[in-house]
């Protein structure tokens, strides 16, 4: 347990007198590394786990008036048996699951497309950005459930009024932190493309948008965290008979709160998962492939 | 006519409150002659670099003109090039491809792109680097780096901005060394900017002193051509006289170049 929580540091403090030509043996620190990253973000999600359970008993036993607040056993339990195959709301859990992952795919693609031309356009120049910020930040700025009168009227219920409240939340964070990512490329770089006789369009492709590859990034990430989240709740409101989110309302409005807390737990898995394994790979990828590790 | 005609060039940048703008060249008049090197020297903040970046066409002068072989200036061009005074490599491409991204697509090949570059690392001493990438050097090597880039440009007129100011004693002396070698072999118009009397008497064949705020050309000297001791009797007197020169060239700001845009 101490030692994971060991920095480098203190193991180059300890290993300081066994140097030799200046140079200290510190073993496989990789694969040290990686072993402790998964340990800490399990010891992590074990102590959530806790916290609920310990929240989930206070209540069952002091509290509790006529419904039980469903404990880990319980929620893990039923997580289990939906897994294999018992029917779910009419469907299997499965379908639940690939009906949000495709919502969610669909909002969040539209979205990137349009924040990334959106983004692009502001950061073409000063006077652009001062006037095309204003829009953006009031975009931002609306919550994204209070599109619903706007997504009913245009969309009535169902399928497209989901997507649209997705992609309508997550653009403006995709937007802004494209044009700040190229807004913050040095000047000299530009011009040094300028003086090489490179036309605007190169610039954007070679020099831009590497340079600002990892805020591009970090705002495809929170525009993707937003849209799962967006797109959980655009469920619960928008009528579609298939998904994670209607299935979380359903539970709720029957009293199933232990399947309702089924779902939670599926969408927070997979959130972390596509946080923690799909994004954070790439960014860690992006940092190599355009040498900002290198520099310190 | 020469290579570059500068004329009554007026150049003033706003302040942060956007209320004044200071003028920083004021009637700046300058003819730069085929194959000269032009050493332009001055203190800090008188104007050396906005003149360099209206030469290079990257800003506008609000008055005047400058032209390049008798055409007005218009935009940054590959007949004009510089090395800037911080760094600006592209960190994610290797150095070869730093310096093969500099060259025209239209003009040249790939392949001939991939050979030109080559040479010119070669020429700055860093052959067996080629395949790094800049964040994994010394500054004196990104330096080198820009040198090649630019030089390999094959420009017409170099443009130098400080190109070694972030550098060290020794790494200094042997660029110098290295561009005096190169001038020699390839002659072409240069115009270097520098604060270091020493470095612009190595180089030059002729020195231009601006004063500060406004920046204007408050002096001017022929350097005899070839090669110099630094040490003889005629160098350290022109020395003195350029330092004497320096000295009265204050660097306070005159309040008479600033201008009130309103409160």
């Amino acid at each position: 347990m101490s030692s994971l929580f060991r920095s480098a540091n203190d193991k180059i403090e300890e290993l300081l007198d066994t140097a030799k030509n200046n140079e200290i043996d510190i073993g496989s620190r990789k694969k040290h590394s990686i072993t402790r990253t998964i340990l800490i973000f399990i010891m992590g999600i074990l102590f959530v786990i806790a916290i609920w359970w310990l929240i989930a008993e206070i209540y069952n036993i002091y509290f509790v008036v006529s419904l039980q607040f469903p404990t880990p056993k319980s929620v893990f339990t039923q997580l289990w048996s939906y897994l294999s195959g018992q029917n779910f709301l009419r469907v299997s859990i499965y379908q639940h699951i690939e009906a949000s992952l495709f919502r969610w795919i669909k909002g969040f693609a539209i979205a990137c497309m349009i924040g990334l031309v959106i983004g692009l356009i502001l950061a073409s120049n000063n006077s652009v950005y001062e006037f095309g910020i204003v829009p953006v930040n009031v975009l931002q700025m609306i919550p994204g459930l209070a599109w619903l009168p706007v997504t009913i009227l245009l969309f009535g219920f169902g399928e497209s009024a989901a997507v649209f409240i997705i992609a309508i939340a997550v653009i403006s964070p995709i937007a802004i932190s494209v044009a700040t990512g190229i807004r913050k490329v040095p000047t000299v770089n530009i011009r040094v493309a300028r003086m090489s006789g490179r036309s605007h369009f190169e610039i954007m492709t070679e020099v831009l948008i590497p340079f600002a590859a990892i805020d591009i990034l970090n705002g495809l990430r929170i525009g993707m965290a937003n849209a799962w989240r967006m797109l959980i709740a655009a469920e619960m409101v928008v009528g579609v008979a298939v998904g994670l989110g209607f299935a979380i309302s359903q539970t709720t409005s029957t009293l199933d709160y232990v399947s309702s807390f089924v779902c939670i737990v599926v969408i927070c898995a997979i959130g972390l998962i596509i946080d923690k394994i799909f994004f954070e790979n790439i960014e860690r990828y992006m940092r190599r492939k355009l040498g900002f590790e290198e520099a310190s | 006519m020469g290579v570059i005609d500068i004329s009554g060039v007026y150049k003033a940048y706003l302040n942060r409150k956007g209320n004044k703008a200071q003028i920083v060249l004021k009637d700046v008049n300058l003819t730069i002659e085929e194959n000269e090197f032009l050493c332009i020297i001055g203190p800090s903040g008188c104007g050396k670099t906005t003149l360099l970046n209206l030469i290079a066409g990257f800003e506008k002068p609000q008055r005047g003109e400058i032209k390049y072989r008798g055409k007005p200036i218009t935009g940054p061009s590959s007949e004009l090039a510089v090395v800037f005074q911080e760094y600006s490599l592209l960190p994610w491409m290797d150095l070869q491809k730093n310096v093969e991204f500099s060259l025209d697509r239209k003009k040249y090949s790939q392949k001939e792109r991939g050979e030109i570059a080559k040479k010119y690392i070669d020429l700055v001493g860093l052959g067996g680097f080629a395949d790094q990438r800049p964040n994994l050097l010394s500054g004196g090597m990104k330096q080198r780096v820009a040198i090649a880039r630019t030089l390999a440009m094959q420009p017409n007129v170099l443009l130098m901005d400080e190109p070694f100011s972030s550098l060290d004693e020794q790494t200094r002396n042997r660029l110098d060394k290295e561009i005096l070698e190169i001038w020699n072999k390839e002659k072409r118009t240069v115009i270097f900017i520098t604060h270091n009397i020493d470095e612009a008497l190595l180089f030059g064949t002729r020195m231009i002193m601006l004063s500060s705020s406004p920046g204007r050309v408050a002096g001017e000297w022929r350097i005899p051509e070839g090669p110099r001791d630094l040490l003889s009797e005629e160098m350290i007197a022109l020395k003195k006289d350029i330092l004497s020169k320096l000295q009265t060239c204050s660097c306070t700001t005159r309040t008479s170049s600033i201008i009130k845009i309103g409160e």
